[in-house]
């Protein structure tokens, strides 16, 4: 089941890096990777 | 849970109408980012509170009302540390206030601290519910879908507390 989790939080953060690269946005950008830090912490399983 | 929705979503690449996959998803995911910026920022100022131990502050305070004021004071803390996030307003104060008032039926008390919780999501500026609703209908300012909330909003807190003041006898009822 573990896999799984991390799978789905693998599949977000590549969208979330996606949206990131393409926005002009400074801002949208920050909040981006601020998102993205969870999200790799998720999927390293690092609490 | 995110498990089913990725199944729901998946459904719909079988729906029958062509659709380019990756560029939805990372429409959605661009539409969504604000919303999970802002609960980013949520969770940490939570773990900041912790950390410093104003959360711990804010629950004594909040139990160390007087019994006649503990019932406003659910009526006003829950909803307004909602502008924090509603989730961190039942985890941080719904707990506490359950078991200040242990005694009463703790199911119904419990459902009524939710409900209660429930209207910090219409609190500024976090105000995820009306932002949403803000998004769905395409206005810009959530304010004028809150001002709508105002009356519905204080008459849910009345209920809430007018369940959590007759639980015994609505358990009663119910049991």
């Amino acid at each position: 089941m573990t896999i799984v989790y991390r799978a789905i939080a693998l599949f977000i953060l590549v969208f979330v890096l996606r949206c990131m690269f393409r926005e002009k946005d400074f801002w949208k950008q920050v909040t981006a990777t601020m998102v993205v830090i969870p999200l790799v912490l998720r999927i390293l399983l690092i609490k | 849970m995110p498990l089913s929705f990725l199944i729901a979503s998946a459904v719909g690449i079988f729906s029958g109408v062509k659709w380019n996959i990756p560029e939805t998803v990372t429409e959605a995911i661009n539409d969504a980012l604000p919303v999970m910026g802002i609960l980013m920022g949520v969770g940490m100022f939570i773990q900041i509170m912790t950390l410093i131990g104003v959360r711990g502050f804010v629950v004594v305070s909040a139990l160390a009302l007087p019994a006649w004021l503990l019932y406003v004071g659910i009526a006003t803390s829950m909803p307004l540390f909602g502008a924090v996030s509603a989730f961190g307003s039942a985890s941080v104060l719904g707990v506490p206030f359950l078991l200040a008032l242990l005694g009463r039926n703790e199911i119904l008390v419990g459902s009524a601290l939710s409900l209660i919780a429930g209207l910090g999501d219409l609190m500024p500026p976090t105000a995820l519910a009306g932002i949403f609703a803000a998004q769905v209908v395409g206005e810009k300012n959530y304010f004028r879908v809150l001002r709508f909330c105002v009356v519905p909003g204080l008459l849910t807190a009345v209920w809430g507390i007018a369940v959590i003041l007759g639980a015994q006898y609505i358990a009663g009822i119910l049991y």
